[in-house]
């Protein structure tokens, strides 16, 4: 191997956290390279649109439907999960997901430049401060060996990344602060009509759960979509909104598409090809197609002396396990980061043999209870982002002694996630002989009274779920598939009552009707307390190398370095050892620029050869 | 004395406020034939060509409310509901040296070949015919050769008025009225809020750039403007659709592109009749029904554009809501056949005008103009 190193760092995946880590560090003026293991793909507008066209013609319109399966780089599906028979989850071997259960794991993840950016709502939510602290404040879940005031300088930068549009003044609650002055880099995305009503519906009202009153306070989410540049931002200089990869006049502004999730037609909504591009404009190269298989280290010092990686050819689906054509390599580097994903970058340290015991455990998501039903008066549904508010008053209080707190998501949709509508009103219409003008005033006025909740419930890391490997299940390539090991806890059982109970409430409130029912045998159904239950995945998959402050509580320091390997530094929400009810992506981007910075000193230092530790974290 | 000075410069001025209305109306007029070979394409099979026409239509958007911006910083009133606001297509345009048909009709290459025609560049920055050294021996009327010359006559007189009265009275219009950069639009270059001659200037050669290209180039001025990516002009980019190939660095204007080549699929359009009207769809038939909604809702819009760009700013949101239905409802005629046709043409947005008494309240009307529309 050669002792000269052609690049700085290596950074294993092309998602938004690479993007940041690489980005900030070309910056910096460090040689970096990405290796990535989805589909070469190029920077045109018409290399998007593909995705787009894809997605027309899936049949079934599912997170990762317009972004192809790849053999030599598989990901997991929703619809791979199975039914419940006899009272027991079933499990496939169809799937990416090798899973033992007992609960089903619902989440997905795009493999493929862009990462499942690519795909996501775009919610830009900071956590809260409690959050950070939960252990010492409630006795349950982890303490972070940093707080929210470290963190905010970093929030700062991410929210300049994603572009993220929100009113700071609305978001001051539950101890949410932000520096004096601050306002975000655009205005907040118009709250839907369905937003004004149900505040208007509920004002003055409260939610009465366990002798405690929580109020119904609806309040816009900040999102990564362009809205309106806020020119106060970045003291009066502005903001100047980042539109379409290959078609930067495109996408300036949210146009109300309604497809955000799987995928917006002209990215108005953020995804990580916009840092990307920066990056590679740069000197930043990327390779894709080429899959990290194993990361290679000195068993005395612990460092990593290369990455072992398989090049494929191409990328056809493909069934087989032995027919890919690829070459094995190893690259070297300066300092190594894994970008791949949480569940990625914890199968491939598995794969490597380290012998940290945390890694892949406290596997994390939001399970997320569904309740719908119908609004009094038309309410205009299936129009503009996915959701544009929700109700924060559950996301913190002295009740996460005993139950998960939950944030209250409001679906713009209509009953879209939970029943497919308006595909599934069209069928039943039809089977009711419906046609025709009777057809199309049924479904208008059954469409556009619906509305959905999603109860987005925290979970807490526990070391029993985990991602594991195993010699007989690998994929095309050879390289391992992540098995899964999830259930959830009486803790989230207790927060999903709350939620149930609190939709009751709520639609008693606005005069609405609760049209909730489950399917007992879709996946993710449970009885808890003679009160049925039914949750999905967030795609919030969280905690499997989590920071701390010793290799016996974590793996990485508040440095998102690796305890036992000083030139290997982790990113992603793999690193987060709790994610309380925020949607993670933010906190992910906030600590990937913390982790760039503390990779660019700790470069630097090594050039001076002096050994001063890494900066330390204040702000108030 | 001043007196006399102050009556000649109203005079000078009505003559000014024409040449903008007919800027205004000229920008306008491009625009239905634009959309017109837009909405028979798609956006896949025709990626390249959407994207141009696509780009170039909202540009043309930009190019109409920068005239209303300078009309409304000179002191004059912008007029965009009125009966010959849209040409009646085909309409013929009238340069000094060729006359052509520009009509709604799908994409083809004789759309292109009238789409090249309208943005063709001056041959060389000249001395426009039969003008005095201040602009105004005749009305301009498009006597010039190229819409760019017809604006260097703008040009020349806003120059003249600014020398001889100075750009507080030229430039006396209420700022209010201006459309701001704050509204964003989607295409290459800002909206520029005109209040003195350097902004009117800079907002004509938007125009001109993005048209014919800044001079003796094939790009526009957007990069040295505003700082956007590097854009090749309107004539250049339809001549790149034209002959099924990019221009790259160092291609000059009058030798055709050398770069990448792209494929334009002419065959993939949608076969919709030639400069439809309302009038030639049956009663009673789908395509009669939504050609009279589009003309309906087409009047209105610019009933809209006419409020906005005359102190209610704040309503080019709602116009923009607006467009949107014209897009969705100018696809719903593309897909009702003609009887006529025996089913193999469809119909197309007409872009016919309705005077403001036959216009009819629908639930989708703005509230501005819905109650504009209740009886006294």
């Amino acid at each position: 191997m050669s002792k000269h190193n052609e690049y700085d760092v290596v950074i294993v995946g092309a998602g938004i956290s690479g993007a940041i880590v690489a980005n900030q560090l070309a910056e910096k003026g460090h040689n970096v390279l990405i290796l990535e293991a989805g589909e070469k793909k190029d920077f045109s507008f018409e290399s998007y649109r593909n995705y787009v066209h894809h997605f027309y013609n899936s049949t079934i319109k599912i997170p990762n439907s317009p972004y192809p399966q790849n053999a030599n780089a598989p990901q997991p599906l929703v619809t791979d999960v199975e039914n419940i028979e006899d009272g027991i989850q079933q499990f496939n071997e169809n799937g990416y997901f090798k899973q033992y259960g007992p609960a089903p794991f619902q989440s997905t993840y795009t493999r493929a430049k862009g990462g499942t950016t690519l795909h996501w709502l775009g919610t830009c939510l900071r956590m809260l401060p409690s959050d950070f602290k939960e252990y010492d404040l409630f006795g349950t879940g982890k303490n972070w060996p940093i707080n929210y005031y470290d963190l905010m300088p970093y929030y700062r930068m991410a929210e300049r990344e994603i572009g993220v549009s929100a009113d700071v003044e609305e978001q001051r609650y539950l101890g949410l602060t932000f520096k004096e002055d601050y306002v975000y880099p655009m205005t907040k995305i118009p709250q839907s009509y369905l937003d004004k009503k149900l505040t208007e519906w509920t004002k003055g009202a409260v939610f009465n759960y366990e002798g405690q009153n929580f109020n119904y306070n609806i309040v816009s989410t900040p999102q990564g979509r362009n809205s309106n540049p806020n020119p106060k931002y970045d003291n009066g200089k502005g903001y100047q909104p980042v539109g379409a990869v290959g078609n930067p006049d495109l996408g300036q502004r949210c146009e109300g598409n309604s497809a955000c999730v799987p995928i917006c037609p002209v990215q108005a909504k953020y995804n990580a090809l916009k840092t990307l591009q920066k990056a590679v404009n740069k000197g930043v190269v990327i390779k894709a197609q080429c899959v990290a298989s194993k990361i290679l280290y000195d068993k005395e010092t612990g460092d990593i002396s290369g990455i072992t990686y398989k090049e494929y050819e191409n990328s056809e689906t493909l069934k087989s396990s032995s027919s890919c054509a690829y070459t094995e390599k190893t690259i070297t580097a300066k300092r190594y980061v894994l970008a791949a994903h949480a569940v990625e970058n914890a199968k491939l340290m598995l794969a490597s043999d380290f012998n940290n015991k945390n890694i892949g455990q406290n596997l994390m998501d939001h399970p997320v209870l569904l309740t719908w039903g119908l609004a009094p008066e038309n309410i205009g549904s299936f129009r503009g982002p996915g959701s544009t508010s929700g109700i924060p008053s559950l996301r913190d209080g002295s009740f996460r002694k005993n139950r998960s707190a939950f944030r209250v998501e409001i679906g713009n949709w209509g009953w879209n996630w939970p029943t497919g509508s308006p595909a599934t009103e069209l069928t039943e219409g039809l089977s009711n002989q419906l046609f025709g003008k009777k057809l199309r005033n049924k479904l208008l006025d059954k469409v556009q009274k619906e509305f959905r909740f999603g109860f987005l419930i925290e979970q807490q890391a526990i070391a029993n779920n985990c991602v594991t490997i195993d010699e007989r299940y690998k994929d095309a390539l050879g390289n391992y598939r992540p098995i899964i090991n999830y259930n959830i806890t009486d803790h989230e059982k207790e927060g999903m009552l709350a939620a149930k109970a609190f939709s009751k409430q709520f639609f008693k409130t606005i005069n609405g009707e609760d049209k909730t029912i489950y399917n007992s045998n879709s996946g993710g159904f449970i009885a808890y307390k003679g009160e049925e239950l039914w949750w999905q995945g967030a795609g919030h998959l969280a905690g499997t190398h989590i920071m701390g402050t010793n290799k016996e509580n974590s793996v990485v320091d508040k440095y998102q370095r690796c305890h036992e390997h000083k030139n290997l530094f982790l990113v992603g929400c793999g690193n987060m050892p709790s994610m309380g009810t925020s949607n993670p992506t933010l906190t992910m981007a906030a600590l990937s620029f913390w982790a760039a910075e503390n990779i660019d000193n700790d470069l630097n230092q090594s050039k001076s050869s002096q050994s001063e530790p890494l900066k330390h974290l204040t702000e108030k | 004395m001043w007196i006399k000075t102050y009556h000649m410069l109203a005079t000078y001025k009505e003559e000014l406020f024409k040449n903008l209305q007919t800027a205004i109306e000229l920008e306008h007029s491009t625009i239905p034939p634009y959309l017109a070979a837009f909405f028979t394409i798609n956006q896949d099979t025709n990626a390249f060509a959407w994207e141009v026409i696509r780009s170039v239509v909202m540009e043309e958007m930009l190019h109409m409310t920068l005239a209303c911006n300078i009309l409304n910083a000179v002191g004059g009133q912008p007029f965009i509901d009125n009966p010959k606001f849209i040409p009646e297509y085909p309409a013929e345009l009238n340069f000094a040296d060729r006359k052509f048909d520009v009509g709604i009709i799908k994409f083809s290459k004789p759309a292109i070949e009238a789409f090249l025609e309208i943005e063709k560049p001056s041959e060389q920055k000249l001395n426009v015919k039969g003008e005095d050294s201040k602009g105004f021996l005749h009305p301009i009327n498009l006597d010039e050769k190229t819409i760019g010359e017809f604006y260097e006559a703008i040009k020349k007189q806003l120059i003249y008025l600014v020398e001889e009265y100075g750009e507080e009275s030229v430039f006396d219009g209420n700022l209010t009225l201006q459309i701001t950069p704050k509204e964003y639009y989607g295409s290459g270059g800002e909206i520029i809020v005109v209040n003195n001659l350097e902004t009117a200037l800079l907002a004509i050669d938007v125009i001109v750039d993005q048209g014919e290209g800044a001079s003796g180039s094939i790009y526009d001025s957007d990069e040295t403007y505003f700082g956007q990516d590097q854009e090749v002009a309107h004539y250049y980019r339809f001549n790149e659709i034209y002959v099924g190939q990019k221009y790259q660095e160092g291609d000059r204007p009058n030798e055709n592109p050398t770069g990448e080549k792209v494929t334009i699929n002419w065959k993939a359009t949608v076969n919709m009749v030639d400069n439809p009207k309302a009038s030639d769809f049956a009663i009673g038939s789908a395509a009669r029904t939504k050609a009279d909604e589009f003309n309906q809702l087409y009047s209105h819009f610019l009933r809209l554009l006419h409020l906005t760009f005359n102190g209610q700013s704040s309503l080019i949101v709602k116009a923009v809501g607006m467009m949107y239905q014209m897009k969705h409802l100018a696809s719903e005629l593309l897909n009702c056949p003609v009887a006529d046709t025996k089913g193999s043409k469809v119909a197309g947005p007409p872009f016919e005008y309705i005077p403001l008494d036959q216009r009819k309240q629908f639930d989708w009307l703005v509230t501005e103009l819905a109650s504009e529309l209740e009886p006294q």
